[in-house]
């Protein structure tokens, strides 16, 4: 998404500031120099004293627009952005989308739910479930070749074995 | 080296340790990396992850490794001053225990040896993997509401039942294990959801005409206030009805609401926003929240209930039994009742870092308790057996029940939490995994100093299944012995006891995830004798490499293994002589088979999934022929739902053995099926479900062809509410059995249904009737109401728009044709062209999809490449959007900015 063009001795410095990850295939460029932007990227130059002023707005990029799914319970219908939930799961016949203490019911499908949160790091893993990458506290490989993953609303899931290569590629392995 | 060649067993066992440490290591670089991907990933999603606790966590975990030659070294030592070996013998070494003090030491001195304080670490986090978490949510009842049902009058139930009746599909012939749906030859019994409905079947004199329900329990009536009792099983004989369930205690957390309108005009009451008051405050006049501000969270508490309803006195209630701890298993033996509960025991609670500000740790709490009749019993600390070198992390308690005195015996082990409970006739048997890992060698890595070197890391993390088994006779339990050995054992099927030995299948894993290749994987099988001791197994042959068990069943002198990774090869175990045990045939055929059944001597049925192309597709029902024993099983039929575009078929036989009938005699096999599909003529997503028929001919070794199959449906068009739980016979009826519905038809043909009575209600998410008349007001002027924006006026109330999302319809694959395109429904909608090569399509697409959530108008979705035959218009651009009305384009937008204006602006 990103890429960071510095003087070579502060790359390191800035980059550490402004927690960015960059990678190969980028939209942005970050400079401080308008000399080096882009033409064909989007490019955000740069006043160092700007640094935090920056890191807000990484935030509000990568966050971007963030998508909303509309949930039940018995108090009515909520709509609550997609990075809240921790994982949707089918439980008999319904969908739940827990967040972190609560659940809510969701009424579509949960491919449904996983196509139209394409591009938000949710990943299957099984065929009930769906989890919010960016909600797993840790992961941790278990017996009989299970993968535990530990989510941040301390709850517990397993990624089954058919999903374990999509779960790989999603953490980019 | 003379102990290596005096003792055989040892060379295995350093085999096995050396196997296990090269494991371990692998395993913790496994680890390591997924939780390095998995930083790496959330901070380029800008999300702050707590590193600290990763990098404790590795630490520690980094530190439990083993040099083999040090755990080699302390092995020898052992080995050389006592016989017998560590892991696979346990010399019967009972502690004394006398009081709540003997217990916090071997607690302590064995947590000293093993465990460290890591909220992570093995010691406490294995018990929550097993036990879960004790503030569960209880499960909603709310969904079924038969308070209408309950006051039905009780029909005519004149008339005996049959003799020819379906029984529970039990694991072992004499050892009845609870299920939701039972029958007596004259009554249904049905558990459905929170209730248990007696339901009058058949009769001698009246057949299937007498269908009706005869009795409901609700068990409320049972239930001291703020208590509630959710059944998970069932128990029924000539004389007596049990209800088996958990007891949940309904302690209420007030939560103030407080409305929030957000930027868009929407109020929405803010749920969790608010101090929860605590349990034990004392509220004041000022401070008690208004009733109508205020709900209750259920926390459920670890109690398991059993109901004894007397038949004789047309169920009348005759005795109640309870049990502390959170339920493990239940199985009844004629007139005896054996339960197994656990209670883990938070022993990191006694370590002073962990305490909190006012907790005081009291081992009394978690001492075993049950009640008969409301006269309670409290397992006594001298009578608690603990055997030496077991990991003491819970009070498992073993209860047996005379069903006909309610004399209780009561059997506490402190040990190992088991999870798979397998009991014979004269046993019973726990089995659970334990993990350990070495101290020293966590030392030589936590040091700052110490470098992390992928090539050298080893590991002492070890695992093995401990066995617990209790004599039981009569309703009396007792303490026999404890066995261990190698790897994690699947489910109760892979326990079974034949003339006194217990053969026991396992697996351990190697997992190579990086490198490719092949995972290393070892099933096991395992004989032990009367005292638990190992006195042979295969180790290798069973599953190719890379593959782990699936399913297991013994029979008599066999066992039957299937294997899985991508082929199925189904082995035979000669297992007459228990000192000798061989593997005698196998047989590859794709896909894996989850369960099997012996159906007689010579056939065994399998059902599982097929595997086309690598992968696993449709639902599979195999019939194995395994009459000749020295050649390999062969494959004598089989049928197969396959998985397509169109929809894949589901059974919950796989995970639950209860809900398969077979019946030789009648020559059908029935399951539930719950089955997905697409209608290609009216483009709509389908959901069955019922129950699947099968005629089986075992003189032929023939199963139905694919197409000759019944299905007895249970679900109204494409509604979900409905469950199906299983199917019976009584006599030559056939009866299936869902939440909604018991119908019944003859076996020889079961789709033609004779009768149908309806059990349950059905039940939709839907919205509370009445809307908080509040909400959506926003200028209340005199009698005037306005509503904010997303709500509409309905009467004199804001009624919040429904935002439907039947408008999408997301379909990539079958729109093949403009003509398609131009005529897909009736009416107004959009259509949306993008192309994934184009990327800006592609995040263009997002939009699109919350556009066609919020808007009123259907949308769906092209994939420009998916169009075949003439283009009727030239889309250019890409993204391309339209809104066709009756067949044909109205207005249309092409190119990135177009279509977004377009978007937006559609009415």
């Amino acid at each position: 998404m990103f890429k960071l063009k510095v003087s070579e001795k502060e790359h390191k410095v800035i980059k550490e500031r402004l927690d960015l990850v960059e990678t190969v295939v980028y939209d942005y460029v970050l400079t401080d120099d308008k000399e080096k932007c882009e033409d064909d990227k989007l490019n955000i130059v740069f006043n160092k004293a700007d640094i935090p002023r920056l890191i807000r707005t990484l935030d509000l990029i990568v966050k971007g627009e963030d998508k909303n799914i509309v949930g039940f319970n018995e108090f009515g219908q909520k709509s609550v952005e997609s990075r809240n939930f921790h994982y949707f799961i089918v439980d008999g016949d319904a969908v739940y989308g827990v967040l972190s203490k609560t659940k809510l019911i969701i009424k579509l499908k949960l491919y449904e739910i996983e196509e139209y949160l394409q591009g938000k790091d949710f990943i299957r893993v099984s065929k009930y479930c769906l989890v919010n990458i960016g909600k797993i506290e840790y992961i941790k490989p278990a017996i009989n070749s299970k993968l535990d993953l530990l989510m941040k609303n301390g709850e517990q899931l397993e990624v089954n074995r058919g999903y374990y290569k999509d779960f790989k590629q999603a953490l980019e392995i | 080296m003379s102990i290596f060649r005096n003792n055989p067993v040892l060379v295995f066992l350093f085999i096995a340790v050396v196997g296990f440490t090269i494991y371990m290591g692998m395993k913790m670089i496994e680890e390591i990396k997924l939780n390095k991907a998995l930083n790496q990933k959330q901070r380029s999603m800008r999300i702050k992850t707590m590193r600290t606790a990763f990098k404790t966590r590795i630490a520690k975990l980094a530190t439990a490794t083993a040099l083999p030659v040090v755990v080699l070294a302390v092995m020898f030592v052992a080995i050389e001053d006592a016989p017998t070996q560590i892991i696979q013998q346990r010399p019967l070494n009972l502690a004394a225990i006398n009081s709540a003090e003997d217990v916090r030491n071997i607690i302590n001195d064995y947590s000293d040896t093993f465990a460290d304080n890591n909220h992570y670490n093995i010691f406490s986090w294995r018990g929550d993997f097993m036990l879960g978490d004790a503030e569960v949510m209880a499960p909603t009842n709310d969904a079924l509401d038969l308070g209408g049902v309950a006051d039905q009058l009780k029909s005519d139930n004149e008339g005996t039942g049959s003799d020819d009746f379906s029984e529970t599909n039990n694991q072992v012939a004499g050892v009845d294990e609870m299920d939701n749906v039972l029958t007596d030859g004259k009554y249904m019994y049905v558990m459905n959801y929170d209730k248990v409905q007696i339901i009058l079947a058949y009769t001698n004199e009246g057949s299937y005409d007498v269908l009706n329900i005869y009795k409901e329990f609700d068990f409320d009536q049972f239930q001291p206030e703020n208590t509630e009792f959710y059944p998970i099983g069932m128990y029924v004989d000539e004389d007596q009805l049990i209800v088996i369930g958990n007891v949940y205690e309904t302690t209420c957390v007030y939560y103030e609401y407080g409305d929030i309108i957000t930027s868009d005009g929407v109020i929405e009451p803010a749920i969790e926003t608010g101090e929860p008051s605590e349990i034990g405050d004392i509220l004041t006049d000022e401070a008690m929240p208004n009733p109508d501000d205020m709900y209750c969270y259920n926390y459920y508490q670890s109690t398991t209930k059993a109901f004894v309803f007397d038949k004789d006195e047309d169920f009348a209630l005759k005795d109640t039994y309870s049990f502390s701890g959170g339920f493990v298993g239940t199985r009844k033996i004629g007139d005896d009742l054996y339960f197994v509960t656990t209670e883990y025991i938070p022993y990191y609670l006694m370590r002073e870092e962990n305490k909190t500000v006012d907790y005081v740790f009291d081992l009394d709490e978690y001492l075993p308790t049950y009640t008969v009749n409301g006269q309670s019993a409290t397992a006594k600390y001298e009578e608690i057996v603990y055997v030496k070198g077991t990991e003491p992390t819970s009070f498992t308690a073993f209860y047996g029940i005379n069903l006909e005195s309610s004399k209780t015996t009561m059997e506490v082990v402190l040990g190992e939490a088991g999870y798979n409970l397998y009991v014979s006739q004269d046993n019973i048997y726990l089995a659970g995994t334990v993990y350990e890992y070495d101290q020293t060698l966590a030392e030589k890595y936590s040091d700052e100093d110490y470098v992390y070197n992928e090539e050298t890391f080893e590991s002492p993390y070890s695992y093995y299944t401990s066995i617990l088994k209790m004599t039981i006779d009569g309703g009396d339990v007792e303490f026999n012995s404890t066995g261990a050995v190698e790897g994690v054992n699947l489910d109760q099927f892979s326990m079974d006891e034949h003339n006194g030995f217990l053969r026991i299948i396992t697996t351990t894993n190697n997992w190579w995830w990086w490198g490719g290749g092949n995972r290393e994987v070892i099933n096991r099988l395992s004989i032990l004798d009367e005292n638990m001791k190992l006195i042979s197994e295969i180790d290798e042959g069973i599953g190719e490499p890379g593959e782990s068990v699936f399913a297991t069943r013994f029979a008599g002198n066999y066992g039957y293994v299937v294997t899985f990774l991508q082929t199925d090869p189904f082995y035979v175990l000669d297992l007459s002589d228990p000192y000798n045990p061989t593997i005698l045939s196998e047989l590859k055929i794709p896909g894996f088979s989850d369960y099997l059944q012996p159906i007689n001597e010579d056939f065994i049925l399998g059902i599982g999934y097929g595997d086309n192309e690598g992968g696993t597709q449709g639902l599979r029902i195999s019939l194995y022929d395994v009459s000749d024993k020295n050649s390999p099983a062969v494959l004598a039929d089989s049928w197969t739902y396959e998985y397509s575009n169109n929809g894949y078929m589901w059974t919950s036989t796989v995970y639950n053995h209860k809900d398969l009938l077979v019946s030789v005699d009648k020559g059908i096999i029935a399951l539930p099926y719950t089955r997905n599909g697409y209608d290609e003529t009216d483009n709509y997503w389908t959901y069955n479900t019922g129950i699947l028929v099968l005629n089986i001919d075992i003189e032929n070794g023939t199963l139905s062809d694919f197409g000759d199959e019944y299905m007895v449906e249970h679900s109204d068009g494409n509604s979900y509410d409905t469950y199906v739980y299983k199917s019976k016979f009584i006599d030559d009826y056939f009866y299936t059995v869902s939440s909604k519905y018991v119908k019944v038809s003859t076996i020889a043909d079961p789709e033609n249904i004779l009768k149908t009575l309806q059990i349950g209600e059905s039940w939709t998410y839907d919205m509370p009737e009445e809307v908080n008349p509040e909400a959506g007001v926003v200028d209340p002027v005199g009698t005037e109401i306005v509503c904010a924006d997303g709500f509409t006026i309905d009467g004199d109330v804001c009624v919040e728009d429904v935002i439907s999302v039947d408008n999408i319809l997301i379909d990539f694959e079958h729109i093949k044709s403009w003509n398609e395109i131009l005529t897909y429904i009736d009416g107004r909608y959009a259509v949306y062209f993008y192309s994934e090569v184009n990327a800006d399509a592609v995040e263009l697409q997002e939009q699109a999809f919350e556009f066609g959530l919020e808007q009123r108008i259907p949308s769906f979705f092209v994939n420009i490449n998916d169009i075949e035959g003439d283009n009727v218009f030239d889309i250019g651009e890409v993204p391309y959007a339209i809104i066709v009305d009756a067949g044909a384009i109205t207005s249309e937008a092409s190119g990135i900015d177009a279509v977004m204006d377009f978007l937006l602006s559609i009415e």
